[in-house]
């Protein structure tokens, strides 16, 4: 009796494989390939396409460049216009008190045997008034008159009453603090 | 045999080998450079992109300023704050306020310092003495606070020593400021007039300019040597 022993049956099974993972490294290397020259020209066409638009926006900044230096003159006129404006803003928002009117208020309200002797003013809003009156009476008749009056309200956010002093004539000095609006 | 059967494995892999390294050689020498070139322009365009949109309203809003209107309005402003101190100009303003509100002018002190237009200081200082009714005084506070250059008054300090006149002691400030040094780039914004702004131009413009009435007079002698040589 006769034995056969087929000694090829592990490697034909082998190959059959191996042809199996060699197409498919084939393919696969192949299919790679070209999905890598795809990417890269779209990479290349897109790099291309970004210097053809930077180039174009380059050449209208330039363009609009000599347009603008053509206007110059303006953009220095402008400039100049602004930078005087900003800084009048400045001083316009330090509002100082309107003087005229209060003194004028002041002159207004004193009335016979009441004088002012001295009126000091700061454009930081503060205000101190010396004055006279001849006796206590016209003293406190000017102190209420001035309390109601709707200039006052108007001019002064703070009205003290610093001192009172008789004089030896009978007179009455006195001085106030005030701080306007 | 096993020789055999191993390189016939390796043969598998030479196409994927070679395509990898091709691959890894292209993406070294070409890819990598692109990519990153793509980065750098993508930001140069946007860069430029901003720019141009900066250009292009900078340009529309230079356009729709009139030369005329623009010269006239700065003009304005140069007179309310002028570029250096002007202390004789000052001086004179003082004087002619004085004399067309009839308080009478005692003494005007005033340290100007360097006449320099770089200075960092804004204004300059003057310390004035006068007499006068206390309407008068009153109406030249008033005037004075609406001529060019401008002025503003810092501290007032009247005092009656007798009778209805009052005697004030005033530290005035006149503003000036420097030119602006540079023009700027031309991408750079042009800074609009705010409303704010615009409110204080218009208040300005109610002003009214106080007229110099103040002439130097000019020599009626004739000065110098005399021409000999005259018929």
């Amino acid at each position: 009796m006769t034995q056969e022993i087929d000694f090829l049956k592990t490697k034909r099974g082998a190959s059959l494989k191996q042809l199996k993972q060699k197409r498919f490294l084939k393919t696969g290397s192949l299919v790679f390939l070209i999905f890598y020259c795809l990417i890269t020209g779209g990479i290349f066409a897109f790099w291309l396409y970004l210097n053809q638009t930077n180039q174009q926006v380059e050449k209208q900044i330039a363009f609009q460049k000599q347009k603008v230096v053509q206007l110059e003159k303006i953009e220095s006129l402008q400039i100049l216009f602004k930078q005087r404006l900003s800084s009048l803003v400045k001083v316009f928002s330090q509002q100082p008190p309107d003087y005229e009117q209060i003194i004028l208020f002041f002159n207004q309200i004193a009335f016979d045997g009441l004088v002012f002797n001295e009126f000091k003013l700061t454009n930081e809003g503060k205000m101190a008034v010396t004055g006279t009156a001849a006796n206590a009476v016209l003293l406190s008749n000017f102190l209420e008159a001035f309390k109601k009056a709707p200039e006052t309200q108007n001019y002064f956010s703070e009205i003290s009453l610093d001192s009172t002093n008789r004089q030896s004539a009978g007179d009455y000095d006195f001085s106030l603090t005030l701080k306007t609006k | 045999m096993k020789k055999e059967k191993k390189l016939s494995d390796y043969k598998n892999f030479l196409l994927p080998g070679i395509v990898t390294l091709l691959v890894f050689l292209t993406a070294l020498s070409f890819l990598k450079p692109k990519v990153a070139a793509i980065i750098e322009v993508q930001k140069k365009l946007s860069q430029n992109k901003k720019n141009l949109t900066l250009l292009t309203q900078k340009l529309a809003a230079l356009e729709g300023l009139d030369q005329t209107e623009l010269t006239k309005k700065t003009d304005l402003l140069m007179a309310a704050l002028p570029s250096e101190k002007k202390v004789p100009q000052a001086l004179i303003i003082f004087k002619n306020l004085a004399l067309e509100t009839g308080v009478e002018l005692e003494e005007i002190q005033v340290d100007p310092g360097e006449l320099d237009v770089e200075s960092e200081e804004e204004f300059l200082s003057f310390n004035i003495k006068l007499s006068g009714s206390i309407e008068k005084i009153g109406t030249f506070f008033d005037k004075l606070e609406k001529t060019f250059p401008l002025m503003r008054l810092i501290v007032v300090d009247l005092s009656r020593p007798e009778g209805d006149l009052f005697n004030a002691s005033l530290e005035v400030q006149s503003f000036f400021l420097s030119l602006p040094k540079t023009l700027g780039a031309a991408e750079e914004e042009l800074s609009l007039v705010t409303p704010q702004e615009e409110a204080i131009y218009r208040r300005l413009v109610d002003f009214k300019a106080f007229q110099l009435k103040e002439e130097l007079p000019l020599p009626l002698t004739q000065t110098g040597k005399e021409n000999p040589f005259t018929f």
